[in-house]
């Protein structure tokens, strides 16, 4: 077993508009990659679960082959900039992908 | 394969103008000793939230945005070739494509130089939308992730501003002018329209932009406002990047590919998009890559519209929580602020940092630090309220009582400030993909020679 923050190049989280976050696990190199694809870490279910929300608030999971890439994209709790905002631009919002487990 | 014509070369000297101070003649010399055709910098329009566009203020340092305008200028001057620069002060307003014109002309004239310019405006009325909206052009079928736009919206925005593409911006060029300052612009478009007024094709030419518009973020290390050079070619796009510490790699492009968009196959703007399933990324030496096989399409003519309206006055208070006692009884301690603020009509937001304020409910670890700030937001009607709301809670604070407690001297440890007033504070108001008859016509274009002639 590894953690995804081992085997990812790149874990970052930024806005897609102010109503989505996305997450974007990169590696080096398309074995690795293939290694997490093949394994099914990284899915609807498995970011849902992470972050204790619904499902349905995971708005897309995409393999990016051509780029050794995954993206995931959430919904807001709330539009960027409410009252009460802590990260303006959702750039630290992906640490629970780093203890995702690789088998 | 040999391309059909000699490659467009694209000089990407910043994706913020202005974010910081501009580091002296690190890559930018380098990447002008490139000849590229055109010198294009995207000034910063990451989503920044509500307020600087609600409030028209602002968004960077005014010192630094003028010494970067001022290398940019310098180097397009020196090369003889056109500058384009968009979403003018991170909103785009009217007044900060202005302030942008102004701080152009300021430099002309200490250098004796007549710059002819374009200055392309981008904010839209209210009727003007509202308009839009009567004629169905604003469905929720076209912006399905927030609520359909409606007039009450747009009556509540202070500030709307149309996002252009590249037509207005190719256009400008086309008419001659040699500095383009454009309002509110979707960042590709910058680029994409500098090069296809430089003879690319659209797909190769979109493709650069979207890898261009953060310049140094397409190569590693993690390096911001750094220059790039892009040759785009017939099937394709070459990227180098001129921090010598810099290269370019298929996974720094890949990132770069994805960067806040919902997917790195589909890039949607206006008039078109562009299609990269079918895209080949191949590193070509240790530092530049070249990615071949981008399609555009184009689509029904339609624009994003941002809006921004005010919803009150905002106040801070900060508190810092050290006794163990007090961090673990936050939740009825804070609840009841929250109930005692709240029915004084104030709004309020309670953030815990050290605890889940920068993820909020989503957050996992359920680990409190030894110790913790308290920040409270109230959001009130008028400043003088919001003011009242905030004290209000520094003062429940302080006040506190909770199991095992120990001290009589205070439940919480101040800063100087009892309340940190925030002034006006703003909410999306809208935020939504409008159909538009012609890509152009909403957006207003001067040409102004900026500057003196020595």
């Amino acid at each position: 077993m590894a953690r995804l923050a081992e085997l990812a190049k790149e874990i970052s989280s930024k806005n897609a508009g102010a109503f989505s976050i996305t997450f974007d696990i990169v590696f080096d190199d398309p074995e690795t990659y293939g290694r997490v694809k093949d394994a099914k870490v990284i899915t609807a279910e498995s970011v849902a679960a992470a972050y204790g929300m619904p499902v349905d608030d995971v708005l897309a999971v995409i393999a990016f082959d051509q780029g050794n890439a995954f993206k995931v994209a959430v919904r807001r709790t709330r539009p960027s900039g409410s009252v009460g905002e802590t990260d303006v631009f959702g750039a630290q919002q992906y640490a629970p992908l780093l203890d995702f487990e690789v088998p | 394969m040999p391309f059909q014509q000699a490659p467009v070369r694209l000089l990407a000297a910043t994706g913020a103008v202005g974010f910081t101070p501009p580091d002296p003649a690190r890559s930018f010399d380098a990447a002008l000793e490139m000849s590229p055709d055109a010198i294009v910098a995207d000034a910063g329009s990451a989503d920044i939230g509500p307020l600087f566009l609600g409030a028209d203020v602002a968004y960077n340092d005014l010192e630094w945005e003028r010494l970067d305008l001022e290398r940019l200028l310098d180097g397009a001057q020196r090369l003889d070739v056109p500058l384009v620069i968009g979403s003018c002060g991170g909103t785009g307003t009217d007044r900060a494509v202005d302030s942008y014109a102004e701080m152009v002309a300021e430099i002309g004239r200490r250098r004796g130089v007549a710059y002819p310019c374009a200055l392309i405006y981008s904010e839209q009325s209210a009727d003007w939308l509202k308009g839009r909206l009567r004629d169905g052009a604003a469905t929720s079928e076209i912006t399905p992730l927030l609520p359909p736009l409606s007039a009450e919206e747009v009556d509540a925005s202070d500030h709307l501003v149309g996002v252009m593409g590249a037509q207005p911006i190719l256009a400008a060029l086309e008419r001659g002018a040699r500095v383009v300052l454009a309002g509110r612009a979707c960042d590709d478009a910058l680029f994409a329209a500098t090069a296809m007024w430089a003879g690319a094709k659209p797909g190769p030419a979109y493709l650069a932009g979207k890898l261009l518009e953060n310049a140094s973020l397409v190569a590693e290390p993690f390096v911001l406002r750094e220059s790039v050079v892009a040759d785009i070619e017939d099937d394709g796009v070459v990227l180098e990047p001129m921090l010598a510490i810099q290269r370019c790699t298929r996974s720094s492009v890949a990132a770069q590919l994805m960067y806040e968009r919902g997917t790195p196959f589909e890039q949607s703007g206006p008039g078109g998009v562009l299609d990269l399933r079918g895209l080949e990324i191949e590193e070509l030496d240790d530092r530049r890559v070249a990615l071949r096989g981008p399609v555009y399409r184009e689509t029904a003519p339609a624009i994003k519209v941002e809006g921004a309206g005010k919803v009150g006055y905002r106040s801070l208070s900060i508190a810092g929580c050290r006794d163990p006692k007090m961090v673990a009884a936050l939740d009825p301690v804070l609840a009841e602020v929250r109930e005692r603020v709240g029915a004084s009509g104030a709004e309020v937001a309670i953030s815990v940092f050290g605890r889940d304020a920068v993820m909020g409910p989503l957050e996992p670890v359920k680990v409190t630090g030894h110790e913790v700030a308290v920040v409270v937001e109230t959001v009130a009607p008028t400043q003088e309220q919001a003011n009242t709301a905030a004290l209000l809670s520094k003062r429940m604070l302080f006040s506190a009582r909770y199991p095992g407690q120990k001290q009589s001297g205070g439940s919480i440890a101040s800063t100087i400030d009892e309340y940190l007033e925030a002034g006006p504070t703003y909410r999306w108001t809208v935020n939504h993909v409008v159909d538009v008859p012609d890509l152009e016509a909403p957006f207003r274009t001067e040409l102004r020679e900026l500057g003196t002639p020595a």
